[in-house]
């Protein structure tokens, strides 16, 4: 006869408040098999976990219940108790009394009632456990990183300073992201090529890092330790390893007006062959396949080919399919800004000098189109200029979560714009998001610049007599106003990556409402996915500034670096198996195996797992006619046990 | 209720729904499954047999499945076991399957109340109230069984080395469907039973009902338009 322990959490009053634990551990000491049944205010503390500790060694306990938590929270934790205790640790069952039961429900008596259903069923199923070995497996030493801005970039050059190799992979030709378009960054005022280009640079130059740019990740395959990446390289038609980045190619492209620059977010124009920017990383030059005549249209004279002096185009290039093995996976795939033509009230693309924050960036920035004067679209210096918060965030109609950085950055470019042009300013916010260290008092110096600051959302923007008008509501004052400007900054938000769920299916990993990557817990691993191994760094996990984006990025390198350098992981136990005196080997689980797994011996005429590849999905299980297929910890005899505890009246 | 729930996703949801202390119908019981490609019919079964009036299965979007397909082929069999249940006087309206993503937490909780509401409305599960029942009267014949196991011991195909339908309170009912797909028509069943229970003809009848509305083989349903392989040419 199996001894089982059941312990019952009060977790403080989360548990307790609702479910009435004296009572549930009353009945659970009724159960058949159970030996002693006792509940605790914490039985994560020490105290706590002692008291399962002496059941064992003292009334010889062999099968644990704990009802608590989610088995997300503490399952690892009683795992090792049962291991310190020399038990096998999937003698361990958690009954999630607490985020499905005492948080959800409001009637004590009910949720009791419930709570002793959940207790029953982890009873039953408890004592039809069997011991099972957890696998380990090794972790390749090399990481992926997904998105070389500066998230990516902050990770991998954390990874390749350990001496660990790192795959940097990027989809547009230079490394650097959102974050190589800004001018300066708040509240330091700290200009951001000058504090970001020596790490550009120390990530060309860092022989653990080998980097891919105009490249995406298109499949993903295996688990923690063991990925399998395919890495589509698009062709760019120049080799790299000739491109001397002079620029030759670029004068002699034939294409006359050019297309908008991506870089400057339109604000300038580019060739068809072309180097993103002066200082790009790598500094070298790629073919625009859509606005190329020849790769277009079939027909150019090919000037830039004469123009190379170093042979380097290369018109035959094909896209290349590059496979690499990876032990862990970063993902920095940062945001896309909001793309405001959806808020038509602001006039955006309809009236002239109505731009987007990053393209007020650019037009800012010294390498920019205007070398750094703020100029209107006729050459004139603006007299007046509006910035407009929360364009695309906090808003029902677009996006609903505070994009954080847009409120700062919006200060920040209204007192660049005070400084170069001397214009009045206008701030409309709702209300200011000064959260960081130094913000507050930047605000409280922007303020006192003599920038004005309007208590309320612009509500729309239309041209009169020559001039923009923004219309909004002060609500301070209670009135609405009308005021004349010659320029507006939209503080566009940020939001999710428009290809963030392709990505997401391509890795597995789950999306938040608002279209971010989820973390596995939003305060405790809030740089983990529910995939191990994945791991998020940056804007792709939710709106960021440049700190907090390189605080995570070293914290999601500090958790691949915990991994590689432990050099192996235990993965769940809880794999298939075949038994060979019932399986009649009808091959119908191989057919359905999502992962190959399962091999078909033709000299038994049955069917047999390969436990290297067998993920514990299960499918074979339901599918198999006779029931040979098992699924271990979750076998039939198991889970009939819990069904029937959880309906047990 | 039960719920049968993928631990990648609605479990998880169910999670965040604690953790945002979102109510719900508290007779709401789930359990967590690594992925309802695994979802066993027996365990949808047991439910029913167990008093369940109701079974909701929660699983991943399209396209979201952490086990590639595990979701699909399960919606494939819920619609199958829907069948069953139609036959078997349950009522397919007493299944559900809903695609819960882990941040659809409003979803969840929707899908929850809104299925307790139309359960309620339902009342308790009933076996025996369909027109099957009088037609062919093998539901209540099927309830005199006392499980002395003779027509398991006859059986040519029953070598489960452990019996999953003796756990069931309606043994001949969960040994139907546990060989309904494989049995071979030997009549072995045929005059074993002490009770009378005239098994091989309810077994005849139940697969032709079941292959008429084309939903054999239970275990395994083929994507649409796919090759019927396997089992069903066993079983021919």
């Amino acid at each position: 006869m199996k001894k089982i322990g059941v312990y019952i959490c009060h977790c403080g009053t989360n548990i307790a408040a609702t479910v009435d634990c004296s009572e549930l551990a009353r009945f659970a000491g009724t159960l058949p098999g159970v030996k002693v049944a006792r509940d605790y205010r914490y039985l994560c503390s020490d105290p706590g976990q002692d008291l399962i500790k002496k059941d064992i060694r003292e009334l010889g306990i062999d099968r644990v219940v704990v009802a608590a938590c989610s088995p997300r929270m503490h399952e690892m934790t009683f795992k090792n108790l049962l291991s310190s205790e020399s038990l096998n640790p999937y003698f361990l069952n958690i009954a999630n009394i607490r985020e499905q039961c005492s948080w959800v429900h409001k009637d004590r008596e009910r949720a009791t009632e419930k709570a002793k259903h959940i207790v029953h069923a982890a009873v039953a199923r408890v004592s039809r456990h069997e011991p099972l070995e957890a696998r380990k497996v090794g972790i390749k030493p090399s990481t992926l990183i997904v998105g070389a801005g500066i998230a990516g970039i902050q990770a991998a050059l954390n990874i390749a300073n350990g001496g660990m190799r790192v795959v940097l992979v990027e989809r547009a030709p230079y490394i650097g992201g959102h974050m190589a378009q800004l001018d300066k960054t708040f509240p330091t005022l700290d200009c951001a090529s000058c504090i970001f280009t020596p790490k550009t640079v120390e990530v060309a130059r860092n022989k653990n890092i080998e980097l891919f740019i105009c490249s995406e990740v298109a499949d993903v395959k295996g688990y923690v330790g063991n990925f399998t990446v395919a890495i589509k390289k698009h062709p760019t038609y120049v080799d790299h390893r000739r491109c001397t980045g002079c620029g030759d190619c670029m004068e002699a492209c034939v294409l006359k007006r050019g297309v908008p620059s991506e870089f400057e977010e339109g604000m300038a124009r580019r060739k068809a062959i072309y180097l993103a920017f002066p200082q790009a990383v790598p500094l070298k030059a790629v073919v625009d396949k859509e606005s190329c005549l020849f790769l277009s249209k079939g027909k150019c004279k090919k000037t830039c080919i004469e123009a190379c002096k170093a042979e380097a185009i290369d018109f035959d290039q094909k896209e290349e399919v590059i496979e690499k093995e990876v032990g862990s996976i970063i993902v920095a795939t940062g945001y896309d800004p909001f793309d405001p033509h959806l808020l038509p009230q602001y006039g955006y693309g309809v009236s002239d000098n109505i731009i987007t924050g990053l393209q007020f960036e650019r037009l800012s920035s010294p390498s920019g189109p205007n070398r750094g004067e703020i100029l209107l679209k006729d050459g004139t210096v603006p007299k007046a200029i509006a910035f407009l918060h929360c364009i695309g965030s906090r808003d029902e109609n677009a996006k609903l979560h505070c994009s954080r950085i847009c409120c700062m950055a919006s200060m920040k470019q209204a007192h660049l714009a005070r400084e170069k042009t001397g214009a009045e300013i206008y701030e409309f916010y709702i209300d200011i998001n000064a959260f960081g260290k130094g913000y507050q008092e930047f605000y409280k110096r922007v303020r006192e610049e003599g920038i004005y600051f309007i208590r309320g959302k612009g509500s729309e923007i239309y041209k009169r007599d020559g001039r923009l008008i923004v219309e909004a509501e002060d609500t301070l004052l209670g009135t609405p106003v009308e005021i004349p400007v010659d320029l507006v900054v939209l503080g566009t938000g940020l939001t999710a990556r428009r290809d963030a769920e392709t990505m997401a299916q391509v890795l597995g990993i789950s999306q938040s409402a608002d279209g971010f990557f989820m973390e596995a817990h939003p305060k405790l691993r809030p740089v983990s996915t529910n995939v191990d191994g994945i791991f998020l760094a940056g804007c792709c996990q939710g709106p960021k500034d440049i700190p907090d984006t390189v605080a995570q990025a070293s914290a999601a390198a500090a958790e691949v670096m915990s991994l590689v350098t432990k050099g192996e992981i235990e993965v769940e136990a809880t794999i298939s198996s075949i038994d060979p005196e019932i399986c009649a080997g009808c091959k119908l689980c191989i057919e359905i195996c999502p992962y190959s797994a399962i091999d078909f011996l033709d000299i038994r005429g049955i069917s047999s797992v390969n436990e290297a590849l067998c993920k514990g999905c299960g499918a074979c299980t339901a599918v198999c006619p006779s029931k040979a297929a098992r699924q271990r910890h979750f076998t039939q005899d198991q889970v009939l046990a819990e069904v029937e505890g959880l309906l047990a009246v | 209720m039960l719920g049968f729930l993928c631990q990648n996703s609605a479990d998880l949801c169910a999670d965040f729904a604690g953790m945002e202390r979102k109510s719900y119908a508290p007779n709401f019981f789930p359990v967590r499954l690594p992925c309802l490609g695994g979802l066993d019919a027996f365990f949808l079964l047991k439910a029913y047999f167990s008093g369940a009036d109701g079974v909701l299965v929660l699983g991943c979007p399209p396209g979201h499945c952490r086990y590639k397909r595990g979701n699909e082929t399960a919606k494939r069999r819920m619609q199958v076991i829907q069948g069953l249940l139609e036959i078997l006087g349950i009522g397919k309206e007493r299944l559900d399957f809903v695609w819960i993503h882990p941040s659809e937490i409003s979803k969840l909780v929707e899908v929850v109340n809104g299925f307790n509401e139309r359960i309620t409305k339902l009342g308790p599960c009933g076996f025996f109230q369909s027109e099957d029942q009088a037609k062919f009267h093998w539901m209540t014949e099927l309830k005199k069984c006392d499980h002395c196991y003779q027509c398991k011991e006859v059986c040519p195909i029953c070598f489960c080395k452990r019996c999953y339908p003796e756990s069931f309170q309606n043994f001949g009912l969960g040994w139907l469907v546990h060989v309904i797909e494989r049995c071979t028509h030997c009549g072995a069943c045929k005059d074993v039973c002490p009770q009378g229970i005239r098994l091989f003809e309810i077994v005849q009848l139940l697969q032709q009902k079941m292959s008429e509305l084309n939903l054999l083989p239970l275990s395994f349903p083929l994507p649409q338009g796919g090759e019927k392989a396997g089992i069903v040419n066993i079983t021919k």
